[in-house]
């Protein structure tokens, strides 16, 4: 005989009436062929035989059946699943509005992940637009980068690489803005900006040319908002306008541009032409005057990398011999314009970028949240299809093929899913306002929004299949005799399916537990920990536009002090937080020992105001006229810089830019920026006159004293507008991407965790049901509630126990990760995982007694009797 | 019913169902047209123009003796119907008569 498969092949598809004769003719022809050519050569032969049969004349036909009417099938389906809902009301209840709950989160993730890499990427040439900036390497110091450059590199650059098509140079610009119609306000949000701005990057105009809109001197473009403040539905261009920053600046609308997209890595309200600054201070023109951001586009066929190695040696090239001297080499670097955002963390951004790394914690989530809903759904359907089983088996008595079962366990899940899905994408355009604002963005589900959506659907419906086969399959394996009854066959046997999902579930809950106490442990040590100054009760008054109030500061400071509510006021060219001025400073008259030091100017009571420590020497003193000159004071990070101790540091000459004096004391460390940077050298002396900002100490009402201050102000300068902050909001705005963070993964992990628990809490009730005799009969026999309570309760915490042999490491090595990026970090000891175990196992516990003492305290003569 | 047209080797394989009488199954056609054309015929052909003549109405089948060489599969057996034989002779008839009509030169 030839091989059983050849056979059972041919037998496979042949049909029924020819089986028999044909497989006799070929049965006869492979015996004459074995006795002549033996068995092997015939066995090839027989399989070419069978195969020549696969042809339409032999193929078994389509066995026609009493065609049924689809539509109405799907119909009856469909009427059969909401019927069988509205049975299991409890069970598909938590199941639709977990799933929804999982889907709203990973819809507004979504959103927010794609606001961030939106970011600049509305501008024409982004592609091929990049950043200038400044790499500052010298000796024994750690390279630093800045964002900005010399206002002199963009020419430069432009005259000496003919790869630049156009830049455009752009400097901060602030002040008090008045309109020819006497609207007053302060204003912080705008640069000068080059000839070439709208070249460079793409903002739509509502009036005016954009070509010319900043070419000459006293110029000034508007956004559409600005426009409006300030002159209403009068046409603004052509109107005056006067800006006062120390020096006055009178100028002409020139053009009125849309409103700066919110996913642009700066924004603004007003630019003015850069030639207005040329003209205004010819003067400054030194390679080493930072504060311009210098962008340029780079011509289509051109490589950035060959010419970011050319334009690195140009600052140099040119400037070689004086940067020499002061013991610096600076590089001219490049950054893609569209990395800015999330990947750029320099010193001197216009201002702080995201960062890439929320990006992946937001994915991370989405993506944590969308398994656990789908998991629980899956586990869910399955748990609730128990209870279908009879009625499974009466159709499978009845006649229903496989496929009919399937597609009706099938078309129950789909109906879930689809429900859950509107009411998740309802949810989400409900709760986005919200949520905007949690993450102070401007976020909107919009059309490549709507792509991700039909993604993340069509991964629902996968889910939905899913979670419809499984139950089916164990239903069409059932005997329909054994289904009739309602017995469950082969599911009596512990589920390995059902325990991995529970297992993966709570392990990704306690997970994000675990990123919450982490982030909100380190957000608390940041705000927290001492930063070796005083930051509190203090207000700030900004100076810096203010030129009457900037030459003499003892006004103003005199007047304040008269209150009895302010015990101390000091004026400093910087504040914590603030920027501080880089310049290089040696001692002993020994150049060759020059550091670049961030140089804090202050007046001399201002050690006294912060309460910083002087750890050896002694603070500026009043009655010393030396010390208003030729007096410095290091702090302990610029000590060891230089290889002193703190005592062999007094007494020294030393020399910072063209001053010379001596160091006269030592302060202790203090965090002058936020815990994640480093302390920075840093050199104090006395101020000049360059003040920017007057502190103030506060002893009584913040708000009667604000009032006051508000008051004396008005008084004295009278055309100022007044800007006053407090120095720890200001400094702790610092910590806002974190405290964002902290915010939006405590919000998500709320929400895990309540789909989590909804899933237990179902489960728990299954199962409780599904023993109910078994515990009746434990009770009869003896069973306490508490022996009850454990026999259940132990199922579902040893999985939960399980679940942290996975999460623990996990977190751990994440946390680990996420920590590395500070510079100043919290412990990540035993107790944040201790902490989130218990409460992970808390919960759980909490959610399955629940369950377990119903059965536990129902009375085994009514659950007995149930049959 | 089908087209009444009968193509060259189904002409042949019904006249071979009717040499071969009360033994006409699959392989002893093919046996038998093989030693009549000198042809290689496969089986499955044969079994093709079997079930499309005998949807034609040209043939009628019913089963038969099971041998042992056979695995004990039983023959399908095929016979001639009425219009299975009005149907050869009609093509014979046709042949005749176009024969007939050839003018005696050209077979010289």
């Amino acid at each position: 005989m030839p091989p059983k498969w050849m056979m059972r092949f041919f037998r496979w598809f042949c049909r029924r009436d020819l089986v028999d004769a044909v497989e006799g003719d070929l049965l006869e022809l492979y015996e004459r062929r074995k006795s002549r050519s033996g068995k092997l050569i015939a066995n090839s032969y027989f399989l070419w035989y069978v195969l020549t049969f696969c042809r339409p004349f032999a193929l078994k036909k389509q066995t026609k059946r009493p065609s049924l009417n689809p539509l109405e099938m799907f119909k009856l389906q469909v009427k059969f699943a909401f019927r069988n809902m509205l049975r299991t009301r409890f069970y598909s209840f938590t199941n639709i509005f977990s799933l929804a709950t999982g889907i709203t989160a990973v819809i507004l993730l979504m959103a927010f992940i794609s606001k961030e890499l939106s970011y600049d990427k509305f501008h024409e040439f982004g592609d091929r637009t990049y950043r200038f900036g400044y790499q500052l390497e010298s000796e024994n110091q750690p390279t630093r980068q800045l964002a900005w450059v010399s206002a002199l590199a963009g020419p430069a650059a432009k005259e000496r690489f003919p790869e630049i098509e156009s830049f455009v140079r752009v400097r901060d610009c602030m002040g008090t803005m008045v309109s020819s119609q006497n609207e007053v306000y302060l204003e912080d949000k705008g640069f000068f900006a080059g000839d070439n701005f709208f070249d460079v990057f793409t903002f739509s105009m509502l009036g005016g040319d954009a070509a010319t809109a900043l070419d000459a001197p006293n110029k000034i473009v508007l956004t559409q908002s600005m426009a409006t403040r300030y002159f209403g539905t009068d046409n603004p261009i052509g109107q005056q306008m006067e800006l006062r920053m120390g020096d006055t600046l009178n100028l002409q609308v020139s053009a009125v541009m849309e409103d700066v997209p919110d996913n642009a890595h700066f924004s603004f309200d007003y630019l003015i032409s850069h030639r207005t600054r040329e003209a205004l201070y010819p003067h400054i023109q030194g390679w080493f005057a930072l504060g311009t951001h210098t962008y340029f586009r780079l011509a289509e066929n051109a490589s950035i990398e060959n010419f970011s190695d050319k334009a690195e040696g140009m600052v140099m090239d040119i400037y070689g011999e004086e940067a020499q001297q002061i013991g610096f080499t600076i590089k001219l670097f490049t950054q893609p314009l569209w990395d800015i955002h999330l990947k750029s963390k320099l010193g001197n951004e216009i201002r702080a970028n995201g960062d890439i790394q929320y990006v992946y914690i937001a994915a991370g989530i989405a993506l944590i949240i969308l398994l656990i809903a789908v998991f629980n759904f899956i586990n869910l359907s399955i748990a609730r299809s128990y209870h279908f089983m009879r009625q499974m088996g009466i159709r499978k008595v009845l006649g229903a093929r496989k496929k009919q079962i399937f597609s009706q366990f099938i078309t129950e899940s789909l109906v879930s899913v689809f429900l859950a899905y509107g009411l998740a994408v309802a949810l989400a355009v409900i709760l986005l306002p919200y949520f905007n604002e949690l993450v102070s963005r401007e976020l909107a589900i919009s059309w490549t929004g709507w792509m991700s959506l039909a993604t993340l659907g069509g991964l629902l419906i996968m889910a939905a299949v899913v979670a419809g086969i499984y139950p089916a399959l164990s239903v069409v394996t059932v005997h329909a005799a054994e289904a009739v009854k309602g017995k469950l066959g082969g599911r009596q046997k512990k589920s390995f399916t059902k325990e991995a999902l529970i297992v993966t579930q709570f392990g990704l809950a306690t997970l994000l537990v675990i990123a919450v106490l982490v982030i909100r442990g380190q957000l608390g040590y940041m705000m927290n920990s001492s930063l070796g100054f005083d930051k509190e009760q203090t207000a700030v008054i900004e100076l810096w536009n203010n030129r009457a109030a900037r030459s003499n500061t003892a006004v103003l400071k005199n007047a304040l002090l008269q209150s009895p509510d302010i015990s101390q006021v000091t004026a400093s060219n910087s504040i914590p937080g603030e920027l501080l001025l880089n310049r290089v400073g040696y001692p002993d008259g020994n150049e060759a020992l020059s550091k670049v030091m961030f140089s804090l100017m202050v007046q001399d009571d201002f050690l006294e105001l912060y309460g910083l420590e002087v750890v050896s020497g002694r603070g500026f003193s009043q009655e010393l006229v030396t010390d208003q000159t030729e007096a410095f004071i290091l702090n302990e990070s610029a000590v060891a810089e230089f290889g002193w101790s703190n005592q062999e540091a007094i007494g020294r000459d030393f020399q910072w830019g063209s001053r010379s004096g001596k160091v006269i004391g030592v302060v202790g460390d203090f965090h002058y920026y936020s815990l994640q940077e480093q302390i920075p050298p840093m050199i104090i002396l006395p101020t000049e006159g360059g003040v920017g900002f007057m502190s103030v100490k506060v002893t009584g009402q913040i708000r009667e004293t604000v009032a006051m201050i508000e008051d004396e102000w008005k008084t004295l300068y009278p055309d100022q507008v007044l800007n006053l902050f407090f120095l720890d909001d200001n400094f702790n705005e610092q910590y806002q991407l974190e405290s964002q963070l902290g915010r939006i993964i405590s919000l998500f992990t709320s929400v895990a965790i309540l789909i989590a628990c909804f899933g237990l809490f179902s489960l728990s009730a299954i199962h409780v049901e599904q023993r109910t005799k078994e515990i009746g009969i434990r009770k009869v026999l003896g069973a306490s509630v508490v022996g009850v309570l454990f026999l259940i309760g132990k199922f579902f915490l040893r999985l939960v126990l399980i679940s942290f042999v996975f999460a623990i490491p996990t977190a751990w090595f994440l946390g680990d990760w996420w920590l590395s990026d500070f510079a100043f970090r919290m412990d990540l000891g035993p107790l944040v995982f201790i902490i989130a175990a218990m409460a992970s196992l808390l919960v759980a516990g909490l959610t399955v007694i629940t369950q377990a003492l119903r059965a536990a305290v129902s009375n085994p003569v009514k659950t007995l009797r149930y049959e | 019913m089908k087209g009444t047209s009968l193509g060259e080797f189904e002409e042949l394989v019904l006249l071979t169902v009717g040499i071969l009488y009360n033994d006409a199954y699959g392989l002893g056609i093919r046996d038998e047209l093989e030693k009549q054309t000198g042809r290689n015929v496969m089986i499955s052909s044969v079994h093709k123009a079997l079930v499309r003549l005998e949807d034609k109405g040209f043939l009628s089948s019913y089963m038969g003796g099971a041998t042992d060489e056979r695995g004990g599969r039983k023959k399908r057996l095929y016979e001639l119907t009425i219009s299975g034989k009005k149907v050869l002779n009609r093509s014979k008839e046709l042949r005749n008569s176009m024969w007939n009509s050839v003018p005696k030169v050209v077979w010289e």
